[in-house]
C-alpha cells in the first residue's frame, strides 16, 4: 500500500473582505493555527483563490503571500484585478507553493470598493 | 496464531481473535481470561458528534457510549475524526491514551492519508468500559459538528471452559502428568487430580502453553 505522506486536507478559508489598499493593510485569508493545545503546525499548500472586485472604479493588482506591512512577502505574482468582475485561480494555475504562516492579502489600490477574497488550502502536517 | 492489535494488511483490519481463540481482556488492574464464541463486524458509523466547538477551543471531555458492548463482550475498534479536529482519547475516562511523558499524542483529521488503515488508532472496550474523548478546533474557523467515526468488530465471550483443541488437551495431559510424576517422586498428594480440566487448562494458558491473545482494553497512563 502506497501512503502519500505529504498530502494535506483541503480546507476553505473564511471569505474575506478587502477594503483597503496596501501592504499595511493586508489581512489574513487563511489563518494558521497557533492554538497551544493543537499537536504540530499545519504548513499551508494555497489550491484555489477567488476574488469579486466591488465597484472599485478601478483596475489593480492583488497580493497574496504571508505577513503585512513590511514584512509582506509574495507567495504567487501579484494577479490583475478588473473592476465588477470576478475570476479564479485553480490548482493547475497555481505554483505549488507552501506557507508556514498565515496567508494574507491585499490590492495595490482599491479606489471606492472593495474586493472580495476566498481561498483554498491543503492543510500539510 | 498470527493476530495481534495494531495488525494492518494491505490497507485492512483485521479481528484480533476468531472463534473459539483465547484471549485475555486487561482492564486496568484486571485480567479476564476468556473464549470467544462469535464475534462479528460493525461497520464504520457515527460513534459521536461532539457538536459546535468554536475556533481555537477544546470541547467537554465526553463518554462514547455508543461504544458500549454487552456484558461478557469486548470490542475491537478505530476512529478517525470526520470533521477538522484532533482528538485526545480516554480510556477510561480518567486514563490517556497515546500519552508521552511531554504530551498526549492526539488523533489529526489527516490520519486518513497517513495512516489509512487507521491501525494506529486501535482501541479495546471492555463491555461498557467506554472510552471519552476531547475534540481540539485549532482552526481560525469555528466547527458546526464534531463528528466521530468508529468501526471495528464486536466480540461475544464467555469462561474458557473444557479444553477444546488438540493442543489444549495436550498442554492439559502434560500439566495432569508432570504433577503426577512429582508427587510420585517427593512421595506426596497429587494436588491436580483434585482439579477439574477447565482449572488445568487455566494454568496451561496463564504458563502459555497455549495460544492466548492477551487484550489492552483500558490505558496505561500514569497521570490521571
Amino acid at each position: 500500500m502506497i501512503t502519500d505522506l505529504l498530502k494535506g486536507r483541503r480546507l476553505p478559508g473564511a471569505m474575506v473582505n478587502l477594503a483597503a489598499a496596501g501592504a499595511a493593510n493586508a489581512t489574513a485569508v487563511y489563518t494558521q493555527s497557533t492554538f497551544a493545545q493543537q499537536l504540530g503546525t499545519k504548513k499551508l499548500r494555497l489550491k484555489k483563490v477567488m476574488w469579486r472586485a466591488n465597484a472599485m472604479g478601478v483596475d489593480t493588482w492583488l497580493h497574496i503571500g504571508t505577513g503585512v506591512a513590511g514584512a509582506f512577502v509574495d507567495l504567487i505574482p501579484p494577479t490583475r484585478i478588473f473592476d465588477n468582475l470576478d475570476d479564479t485561480l485553480t490548482e493547475a494555475e497555481l505554483p505549488d507553493v507552501e506557507a508556514n504562516a498565515t496567508i494574507t492579502a491585499y490590492p495595490d489600490a482599491i479606489g471606492a470598493g472593495s474586493i472580495d477574497v476566498g481561498v483554498e488550502v491543503e492543510e500539510i502536517g | 496464531m498470527d493476530l495481534y492489535p495494531f495488525k494492518s494488511v494491505g490497507g485492512m483490519m483485521e479481528p484480533i481473535a476468531l472463534q473459539d481463540h483465547l484471549v485475555a481482556i486487561h482492564y486496568i488492574k484486571s485480567v479476564y481470561y476468556k473464549r470467544v464464541t462469535f464475534f462479528e463486524g460493525l461497520p464504520p458509523f457515527q460513534a459521536i458528534d461532539l457538536g459546535a466547538i468554536v475556533a481555537a477551543t477544546v470541547s467537554a471531555r465526553t463518554p462514547i457510549t455508543r461504544m458500549d458492548m454487552y456484558d461478557g463482550e469486548f470490542g475491537q475498534f478505530r476512529l478517525f475524526p470526520l470533521d477538522n479536529i484532533q482528538l485526545r482519547v480516554f480510556l477510561p475516562r480518567g486514563s490517556a491514551k497515546g500519552d508521552l511523558k511531554t504530551i498526549q499524542v492526539p488523533i489529526d483529521p489527516a490520519i486518513v492519508t497517513r495512516n489509512p488503515d487507521l491501525s494506529m488508532t486501535e482501541l479495546f472496550v471492555w463491555q461498557d468500559n467506554h472510552p471519552a474523548i476531547e475534540g481540539v478546533n485549532a482552526n481560525a474557523l469555528a466547527v458546526t459538528s464534531g463528528i466521530v467515526i468508529a468501526m471495528g468488530y464486536r466480540y461475544h465471550t464467555d469462561d474458557p471452559g473444557d479444553p477444546i483443541s488438540r493442543q489444549e488437551e495436550q498442554a492439559v495431559n502434560l500439566l495432569r502428568s508432570e504433577a503426577e510424576a512429582e508427587a510420585v517422586r517427593l512421595n506426596r498428594t497429587n494436588q491436580f487430580a483434585k482439579l477439574k480440566d477447565d482449572e488445568v487448562l487455566m494454568l496451561a494458558i496463564k504458563k502459555k502453553m497455549v495460544p492466548c491473545t492477551h487484550i489492552w482494553a483500558s490505558g496505561m497512563s500514569a497521570a490521571t
